[in-house]
């Protein structure tokens, strides 16, 4: 019998289910027809018996993770054809009996697939040709493939990768990240990374995103860096009108200031450039002054990530802050944590947002140079005390100095701990009134707070009915009336003689 | 929401409650929150978005479990036969 309602569940997750919950669980589950996305975590025995579920649902997206001693549901990836998205993972290292090549191989026939995800896999050589297989489909719509943590990507996986690479058009998302701890040697890296860069420069597709960060690049000729920097140059330019991120946090290997400087021109080349992360590379003060360059006119970029950058100096950073005076920036987020940032930078940075109007987030953690004349450039900046006027100019935008972690993994809030800084009072609670209210009220809140109360006001008659009227708006009217004692001495006149009055009838 | 039926990371596994030591509480958390799962999934709650199931570092109070399990998996799949009992 069919309920009267149909159920609307989208998502399911199988985490290493008790055998005897499946029991129960199954029978009435395979007859769901609403779930679109299911995540499959530890080995399922019954697997056979949701067939029916997949051949009559239209899930679009399969996660699957951790099949320890069983292969991956191949059968499963074959019975329905209606997959979008498509991850697997293995965090438990390579699996007995389990090919990449063969789970590829499976999804053959999900023409709508746009998006691949494998992580902590050896992909091997067969692997890298079913993805090519799967790349090269005349109907293929693959836009995005993730190849995360892999085991050993190889030289000739890449040469194999980049031949799917360079042909295929529709693709607009490339990771290829932290592969720096399986690579075959240091010496060599370069080639398979040549052949991949060298894709890119001849590729049909426009990338909007390309992250292939914790990788070795290089080699240890200086020829070898150099040629890898002009073909990720070549490569970036060749993308320059499309992509919005762009990830080369620990990309070693480029080890020139030339390759660097060359790189750092064609990012600003990248007119629709949203979000850059360039963590945890070594600059000198002229890579990051190339930066400097290459986005000071920048209209684009909402967040930029410069944390653990070594070899910068005071110098570098403050030319760097030049970034931050285009009145024109879009940049929200900046993280300069873990660096040498000190006094003198932060007074640099504090000068260059006196204007701005966008910067939200500009994290400083793990910076512990900074004393309390550094931190009284930023109250100075979001609150200038000097007259109504430079307080209402101030910055009411910054919200935060450090980075907020959202999620709830205990390793990163220990590692915020060490890292936090302790700012202020005063400047927590000029950035906590920064948040909490809009820029105007922001404003209207700190000229109150600073001119407004604990002493007298001088202040034109003409001028108090609009003062009255401005702060009327809340109880920061009681502490304006308190400041100015004159206004109530005719009131306290009129109460008299009224009592008197009274008494007198 | 996730309904968290157990998902080995020792959080938010329903009715886990690790501060509680009354027994006798948890057992009307679950059963409130069986039902309450039950509820929302059968009024389509928008607010419950991913069902997971695992293995939760507690068990159910007495024989409920299973015919809880059941009951979901019926209401999921729009069938009504155990339910009743498990109600």
């Amino acid at each position: 019998m069919r309920l009267a309602v149909e159920i609307q569940l989208k998502e399911i997750s199988f985490d290493h289910p008790n055998i005897h919950v499946l029991s129960r669980f199954l029978p009435g589950f395979v007859l769901n027809r609403s779930i679109q996305k299911v995540r499959i975590c530890g080995n399922i025995e019954q697997l056979n018996q949701m067939t029916d579920f997949f051949q009559n649902n239209t899930v679009k997206c399969l996660e699957v993770e951790d099949f320890v001693s069983t292969a991956v549901p191949n059968s499963t990836i074959q019975s329905f054809d209606s997959l979008e998205e498509f991850s697997y993972v293995n965090k438990h290292g390579p699996l007995g009996g389990t090919r990449v090549d063969e789970v590829l191989d499976a999804l053959t026939r999900h023409t709508g697939l746009r998006k691949i995800t494998l992580s902590h896999v050896e992909i091997g050589n067969a692997g890298f040709n079913s993805l090519n297989t799967l790349l090269l489909n005349p109907g293929s719509n693959l836009a995005a493939i993730h190849l995360h943590q892999q085991v050993k990507i190889g030289n000739e996986g890449m040469n194999i990768l980049s031949r799917g690479l360079s042909d295929i058009s529709v693709l607009k998302e490339l990771e290829i990240s932290y592969t720096k701890q399986t690579i075959e040697s240091l010496t060599t890296a370069y080639i398979g990374w040549q052949a991949v860069l060298g894709a890119l420069q001849r590729s049909l597709s426009s990338l909007e995103l390309l992250n292939v960060n914790n990788n070795y690049v290089g080699g240890r000729d200086m020829g070898v860096a150099d040629a890898i920097s002009l073909s990720l140059s070549n490569a970036l330019l060749h993308h320059s009108t499309t992509l919005k991120t762009l990830n080369l946090s620990c990309f070693e290997g480029i080890v020139t200031i030339a390759g660097w400087n060359s790189i750092m021109q064609r990012i600003g080349d990248c007119a629709l450039l949203e979000n850059l992360d360039l963590s945890a590379n070594y600059f000198a003060d002229d890579i990051i002054a190339a930066l400097a360059n290459a986005l000071v006119n920048n209209r684009s970029l909402r967040e930029i990530s410069l944390s653990l950058i070594n070899g910068v100096s005071e110098a570098g950073w403050s030319a760097f802050s030049a970034v931050l005076r285009n009145p024109e920036s879009a940049l929200e987020i900046i993280d300069l944590s873990k660096n040498s940032i000190n006094d003198e930078v932060m007074h640099s940075f504090s000068n260059a947002l006196a204007s701005n109007t966008k910067l939200k987030k500009f994290n400083i953690q793990g910076t512990f140079s900074i004393t309390s004349n550094g931190f009284a450039a930023f109250t100075h900046l979001l609150c200038n005390s000097s007259s109504i006027l430079t307080t209402y100019q101030s910055n009411h935008i910054i919200e935060e100095l450090w980075k907020k972690n959202d999620d709830d993994d205990d390793d990163d809030d220990r590692e915020d701990d060490q890292l936090k800084i302790t700012l202020p009072e005063d400047l927590m609670n000029l950035l906590q009134l920064n948040k909490e209210n809009s820029p105007n009220e922001a404003a209207r809140l700190k000229i109150i707070m600073t001119h407004f109360s604990g002493h007298e006001i001088n202040m034109q008659p003409s001028v108090r009915p609009y003062a009255i009227a401005w702060m009327g708006r809340d109880d920061n009217l009681y502490r304006f009336l308190r400041a100015m004692p004159s206004l109530l001495e005719a009131v306290g006149e009129k109460v008299s003689s009224k009592k008197r009055a009274r008494t007198e009838e | 929401m996730v309904f968290d039926g157990g998902d080995g990371d020792n959080d938010n596994d329903y009715f886990s409650n690790e501060t509680d030591t009354d027994d006798d509480d948890d057992e009307d958390e679950v059963l409130e929150y069986m039902h309450d799962t039950l509820r929302k999934i059968k009024a389509n709650d928008p607010t419950l978005t991913t069902l997971k199931i695992g293995l939760p570092e507690r068990r159910f109070p007495g024989s409920e479990e299973p015919l809880f399990w059941e009951a979901i998996g019926n209401a999921i799949g729009s069938r009504n036969t155990v339910e009743g009992n498990f109600i």
